[in-house]
C-alpha cells in the first residue's frame, strides 16, 4: 500500500485503465469519508470528496412509479500510480471478506474499517463505462419508441486517454476490431490531447443493443474492453422544424456603421444571410459547406438566433450590433427532412474544437479566420445527456477553448418538454395554476437537469425566462400558465459541477402556453404545448418564407442565450468606450475585457420579485430556502437596466488583473460620507468572474479557485441571495448584500474586497485573469449624489497613492 | 365547417389559418393510410382517427371530402363505402365541441345528403372575379418587387378563369423567367409567351 499513495494522478501519469479502483459503498459517502480519513495513504481520498458531501445530497433512487427514500449505490473512482498497488489492494479486501477476523500485516489494519463499508473493491467494469452516460435509458427508450426499426444504434466511445501515440493508436484498432467483429461500423475518430480526449464514434446493430437490454453490460464484448472508458449515446441535439411562419413582417432595421471585425461568433445553423433584416451583418464562414446541404426553408435556427444576436426580439428591436456577426454552421438539415440537427456523421468535440480552431489559429497554413472573436454562442444543448455528475468532453473543451483564447463562452441551459399534468381546479383559476405549474417544476426538476454541455465550469449558462416583447389577445383554446417574468417552465435547471451555481443567469426566451384542455370530469388533466409560431406570444425572429422579411414567433433557451451574447457584446461597447482621464484610475487593459463582460453580465443579475415568487408557490423549508431558490434561479434574472451602467443612486466599481496561487489582490471601495450613520436603505453587490485553467485529468477540474469574503458589518448589509457555499464554486462569484443598519464611519474610509486565489488541481502555468465589480445602491430617498462622492475620494486617493487598479464608471 | 369550391382556391389555406389563429394542433386526415381494400377496415381505422382526436383540442382537416363522403344512393359503390360514410357521419356528430372539423370538397354535388347537412358553416371558396383577380395581381407585384410586364388589369383579363394558386404561380414564373435572363430579359416578351402557353393549357 505504502508504494501506491498520493493517487488521484495529480502527477503527468497516465490514467491506465489498470490503476483505476473502483470503491463500491455499502452506505453513505460521509460514513467513507470519516473512515478513510484515518488510514495513511488514503487521507486525500476523504479530503477530496468532502466538499462534494451534501448532507441532502438530491440523488434519489427513482423507482417506476416516483421517488424513493432509498439512497443511490454511491461508487468512487480512485486512479492509483502504481498497479501492483491496485492487486494488492484488491486481494487484501478479497481476503478480509473470506475472513473478517484475519490480522493484516502492520499499518494495514485501519483499512477493515474501511472495508466494512464497502460492497466491492474492484477493477473498472462494463457498468463503470455506461454508468450515468445516459446510454442504457436512451436504448431503453428507442426500443420502446420504435422498437427494431432502426438497425444500428450510434455511440460515442470515449477510450482511456493514453499520451503515447502508439499505444493510443494499438487502443483505438482494439476498439475498431471489436467494433467490425460485432457487425458495427465505425464512423468517426477524434483526438484532442488538450483534454486528453480520444473518441469513436461507431455505429452498433441492433442486436447488440437487445443483448445489453436483457443481460447487462457484460453480455457485449464491446463494453468489457479495458481501452473504453465511457459508451454514450450519439445522438446530436434536433431541433424541430417551425410549423408555420408568422405574418408580422420584420421591421425595417436602421442603416448604421457596421464594424467588420466580428466579436460575436455563432456556431449555430446557416442562416439566411440574405434576409432582410441580416444582410451586410454576417461573416458566414462554411469550410465545409454545409450550406449546400439545406433547402432556404430549412435555415431556420441560424437565422432566428443570428437575428437575435444582431436586433434582439424583433417585436422590440435594440440598436443593432455595432459588428458583424461571425457565423460557423455546425448543424445540418435533419435526415426527416424536418428540422435540423448537429451534423450526426462527425464527434460533435472535434466538430466545436475545430470550429474555434480556426477561427483563432487558423486552418492549415490559412491565417486565424476571426481573431477578433471575444465572445461565443453555443446552444446544442444535447437532450441524450442530461447533466448528472460527471463533465462530458463538450463541456471540459468548452472550459479549456474558453481559458485558451481568453473567451467569454455562453451556452444554453438546454429546454425540456413542458407537458404536464395538473390538478382539473387548477385550470379555472390562472393564479393558482401559476403556483401548481411552478411547483410541478419544481417536483420535476431531477428530470429537468441541464442538458451537455451547459455544465461547463468556464462558461456562463443562460436559462429561460417567461417573458417576450409580444402583446395581445390569447384566444380562449389557450392558456398562459405563468407570470410574465418567472422562469420559463422548459428551461433546464441546476446546479452545475460540484454543486456549483448553474445556470448563472436567467434572461427572457419566449412565452410559451399550453393548449387548454377540453372539459373533463377527472382531477387531473394532461396539459400540452400550443403551436404559436405564426402568430405569438414568443420572441418574433427571422425566419426563412415567403419573403425576405419573413418571421416567426419561437421560444428556448438559446433565445436567452442569444439575448445574453448581445447583452455581453454591449458591455464590450462600454468597456471599449470609457475614456480614461486624467487624475482618475486607468481603465482596464483590454485584455480583461472577457473576464470583465463575464463578471458585469452575471453582477446585472438579481433574485428580485422572482424569489418572492417561487416562496409564494413553493412550501420551502426555511433551512435550506436558499438552496432550494439557487436551484430554480442561479443568480437570477439579468436587469437590462443594470448592465454595465451607473446613476446618481448606484456607483459602480471596475477592478480587474492577473493573479496566482496563493496570493491576494486588496481593492479598496471609498464609502459614500452620505451613508455615514444613517438607516437609508442600501444594496452592496460584488461580482469576481475568471476563466480558469483547468486539469482535465483530475475530477476538481477547475484549477484555479478564486474567491473573496464580502464587507458585511462594515456596510451593515447582509447576505440576502445565493447560498454562500454554493457561490464560491464555479468561476464567478456574485454576492448581494442588503441593509439598512446605521454604521460610523470617517471620512475616506473605504470598504475592502480581497481576491484570494488557490489552487485546487495542478500547477498554475502563468497568472489567472480575473474582473471584480463592486456597485453600491441606496435608496431614491438619498439626496446626495453618491456616484459623485465616490468618485471625488477616488480622485482623491489617486493623488494620494497609485497603487489599486480600481476605476469608476459613469454610466 | 365545409369548404366548397375549385381547386386553388385557399380551402387548405383557410383551414390551415384557423388551426394557426387558435393555436391549435392541425391533423390533416390521410386517405392512403385510411381506405384499404380490405372489407371492414376502413371503418376501424376511421374509428382510430377519431378517437385520437376527440381527447384534445385541435383542428381535424378532411381535404377532398367528397372521396370517403360520397352520396349514399351512388349504385356503383358496394356496400362497404355506405358503412364507411355512416361510420363517418356517426363519428362528426359524436365529436366534442373543443375539435373543430373543417372538410374540404371541390365537388359539393357529391356528397350525401346527410352529410350536408352536418355542417354549421358552408362556405363556397370561388375562384376570383375579375376586381379580385386585378387586386390580387397587384398584391403580388407589391410582394415580388417587380413588373409583371402588363398591368394587373389587363394580365387579370387575359387570365380568365384562372385560381388563385394559377395567378400567384404565373406571376412568379414571370419575375423567375425575368431575373434568371437577366441582364438582357425582355420582359414583354415572357410575358406573351407564357400567356400563348397558359391559353393553349387552358383550352386543352
Amino acid at each position: 500500500m505504502q508504494a501506491g499513495r498520493a493517487a488521484l494522478s495529480r502527477t503527468a501519469s497516465d490514467p491506465d485503465p489498470e490503476l483505476v479502483v473502483v470503491f463500491d459503498l455499502a452506505g453513505s459517502v460521509e460514513e467513507f469519508a470519516r473512515a478513510v480519513s484515518g488510514v495513511p495513504g488514503l487521507e486525500f481520498l476523504a479530503e477530496h470528496e468532502e466538499e462534494d458531501v451534501d448532507p441532502d445530497a438530491d440523488f434519489h433512487m427513482v423507482s417506476k412509479d416516483g421517488r424513493t427514500d432509498k439512497a443511490v449505490p454511491e461508487s468512487l473512482y480512485m486512479i492509483m500510480t502504481n498497479a501492483r498497488a491496485v492487486t494488492q489492494l484488491i486481494a487484501l479486501f478479497h481476503r478480509w471478506e473470506a475472513d473478517p477476523e484475519e490480522k493484516f500485516a502492520r499499518g494495514l489494519n485501519p483499512l477493515r474499517r474501511v472495508f466494512a463499508l464497502l460492497r466491492e473493491i474492484r477493477r473498472w467494469g462494463p457498468e463503470d463505462r455506461v454508468r450515468e452516460t445516459g446510454l442504457l435509458e436512451d436504448w431503453a427508450d428507442t426500443l420502446q419508441a420504435i422498437g427494431g426499426a432502426r438497425s444500428s444504434v450510434r455511440i460515442e466511445i470515449e477510450l482511456w486517454f493514453r499520451a503515447d501515440p502508439a499505444r493510443r493508436a494499438a487502443a483505438q484498432s482494439e476498439v475498431a476490431r471489436l467494433i467490425g467483429n460485432a457487425g458495427g461500423t465505425v464512423v468517426h475518430t477524434s483526438t484532442i490531447a488538450s483534454i486528453d480526449y480520444h473518441g469513436v464514434l461507431a455505429d452498433l446493430p441492433h442486436r447488440e443493443v437487445q443483448a445489453v437490454l436483457t443481460d447487462g453490460p457484460h453480455a457485449i464484448e464491446l463494453l468489457t474492453t479495458d481501452a473504453i472508458m465511457f459508451v454514450a449515446p450519439a445522438q446530436p441535439m434536433a431541433i424541430p422544424g417551425l410549423e408555420l411562419a408568422a405574418d408580422t413582417p420584420a421591421p425595417a432595421v436602421a442603416d448604421g456603421p457596421v464594424g467588420d471585425a466580428p466579436r460575436v461568433a455563432l456556431l449555430d445553423g446557416v442562416p439566411l444571410a440574405n434576409h432582410s433584416s441580416l444582410a451586410g451583418r454576417l461573416v458566414l464562414d462554411d469550410p465545409d459547406n454545409i450550406a449546400a446541404r439545406y433547402v432556404s426553408s430549412q435555415q431556420q435556427h441560424g437565422t432566428a438566433m443570428a437575428s437575435l444576436i444582431v436586433h434582439g426580439d424583433l417585436g422590440r428591436p435594440r440598436a443593432p450590433l455595432s459588428a458583424r456577426l461571425y457565423v460557423r454552421p455546425i448543424f445540418e438539415p435533419h435526415p426527416s427532412g424536418n428540422g435540423e440537427t448537429v451534423i450526426q456523421d462527425q464527434l460533435q468535440v472535434d466538430l466545436v474544437h475545430r470550429a474555434f480552431h480556426r477561427m483563432f489559429e487558423g486552418d492549415g497554413d490559412q491565417p486565424p479566420a476571426a481573431p477578433s472573436v471575444r465572445i461565443v454562442n453555443l446552444s446544442i444543448g444535447d437532450p441524450a445527456r442530461v447533466f448528472v455528475r460527471r463533465l462530458s468532453p463538450m463541456a471540459k473543451l468548452l472550459d479549456w477553448l474558453a481559458h485558451r483564447y481568453n473567451l467569454l463562452v455562453l451556452v444554453s441551459a438546454g429546454n425540456h418538454p413542458i407537458a404536464t399534468t395538473v390538478p382539473t381546479d387548477a385550470i379555472s383559476d390562472p393564479g393558482s395554476l401559476g403556483r401548481v405549474l411552478v411547483a410541478d417544476g419544481r417536483d420535476r426538476a431531477l428530470h429537468r437537469r441541464l442538458l451537455a454541455p451547459a455544465e461547463a465550469v468556464n462558461v456562463v449558462t443562460v436559462g429561460a425566462l417567461h417573458a417576450d416583447a409580444w402583446s395581445g389577445d390569447l384566444p380562449d383554446t389557450v392558456l398562459d400558465g405563468l407570470e410574465d417574468g418567472m422562469p420559463a417552465l422548459y428551461s433546464a435547471v441546476g446546479f452545475g459541477y460540484r454543486r456549483s451555481v448553474k445556470p448563472e443567469v436567467l434572461l427572457p426566451g419566449g412565452r410559451s402556453l399550453f393548449q387548454r384542455p377540453p372539459a373533463v370530469t377527472s382531477t387531473t388533466v394532461p396539459l400540452s404545448p400550443a403551436r404559436t409560431s405564426a402568430r405569438g406570444p414568443g420572441m418574433l425572429v427571422a425566419a426563412p418564407g415567403r419573403d425576405r422579411d419573413a418571421t416567426a414567433y419561437l421560444y428556448g433557451t438559446s433565445n436567452a442565450t442569444a439575448l445574453a451574447s448581445r447583452s455581453a457584446s454591449h458591455i464590450f461597447d462600454v468597456l471599449a468606450g470609457l475614456p480614461d482621464r486624467a487624475g482618475e484610475f486607468p481603465f482596464p487593459d483590454a485584455q480583461y475585457h472577457p473576464v470583465l463582460a463575464k463578471t458585469l453580465l452575471v453582477h446585472a443579475a438579481t433574485w428580485g420579485a422572482l424569489s418572492t415568487a417561487l416562496r409564494d408557490a413553493l412550501d420551502l423549508e426555511t433551512s435550506t430556502e436558499r438552496r432550494d431558490i439557487t436551484q430554480m434561479l442561479g443568480y437570477g434574472a439579468v436587469d437590462p437596466h443594470h448592465v454595465a451602467s451607473a446613476s446618481r443612486t448606484r456607483v459602480v466599481l471596475l477592478g480587474a488583473g492577473s493573479i496566482t496561487k496563493d496570493q491576494r489582490h486588496r481593492f479598496s471601495f471609498p464609502m459614500p460620507p452620505a451613508l455615514a450613520a444613517t438607516t437609508e436603505w442600501r444594496r452592496l453587490t460584488v461580482t469576481l468572474g475568471w476563466l480558469s485553467p483547468v486539469n482535465t485529468r483530475t475530477q476538481r477540474h477547475r484549477m484555479a479557485r478564486l474567491f473573496f469574503q464580502p464587507p458585511q458589518t462594515e456596510l451593515g448589509v447582509k447576505r440576502v441571495q445565493a447560498q454562500h457555499q454554493t457561490v464560491r464554486k464555479g468561476t464567478v462569484q456574485h454576492e448581494v448584500l442588503e441593509g439598512a443598519a446605521a454604521v460610523a464611519f470617517a471620512a475616506g474610509d473605504a470598504l475592502t474586497v480581497d481576491v484570494d486565489c488557490r489552487v485546487d488541481a495542478g500547477r498554475l502555468d502563468a497568472p489567472v485573469r480575473y474582473g471584480l465589480a463592486v456597485s453600491l445602491e441606496v435608496a431614491a430617498t438619498v439626496q446626495a449624489d453618491i456616484h459623485a462622492q465616490v468618485r471625488e475620494q477616488l480622485q482623491a486617493r489617486l493623488r494620494q497613492r497609485a497603487a489599486a487598479q480600481v476605476t469608476a464608471v459613469r454610466g | 365547417m365545409l369548404l366548397e369550391g375549385p381547386p386553388g382556391n385557399g380551402k387548405t389555406s383557410l383551414a390551415e389559418a384557423i388551426a394557426a389563429e387558435c393555436m391549435l394542433p392541425f391533423y390533416a386526415v390521410r386517405y392512403e393510410g385510411i381506405v384499404s381494400s380490405f372489407l371492414g377496415e376502413t371503418t376501424s381505422r376511421l374509428d382510430h382517427v377519431f378517437e385520437f382526436v376527440r381527447t384534445r383540442r385541435c383542428v381535424l382537416f378532411f381535404d377532398e371530402f367528397d372521396t370517403i363522403a360520397k352520396e349514399r344512393a351512388d349504385n356503383h359503390e358496394t356496400g362497404e363505402i355506405k358503412r364507411v360514410v355512416s361510420t363517418l357521419l356517426l363519428q362528426i356528430d359524436r365529436l366534442p365541441p373543443h375539435v373543430i372539423v373543417v372538410c374540404a370538397t371541390n365537388h359539393g354535388e357529391l356528397l350525401d345528403r346527410a352529410a350536408w347537412r352536418r355542417f354549421q358553416l358552408r362556405l363556397a371558396l370561388e375562384a376570383p372575379s375579375r376586381a379580385e383577380a386585378t387586386a390580387f395581381l397587384e398584391s403580388m407585384r407589391a410582394r415580388l418587387g417587380g413588373d409583371l410586364g402588363l398591368a394587373p388589369r389587363t394580365l387579370a383579363d387575359r387570365l380568365k378563369g384562372a385560381s388563385y394558386a394559377e395567378l400567384e404561380q404565373f406571376a412568379q414564373d414571370i419575375r423567375r423567367r425575368y431575373v434568371l435572363a437577366l441582364p438582357d430579359s425582355d420582359l414583354g416578351g415572357i410575358v406573351r409567351t407564357r400567356l400563348e402557353q397558359w391559353r393553349s393549357q387552358a383550352h386543352q
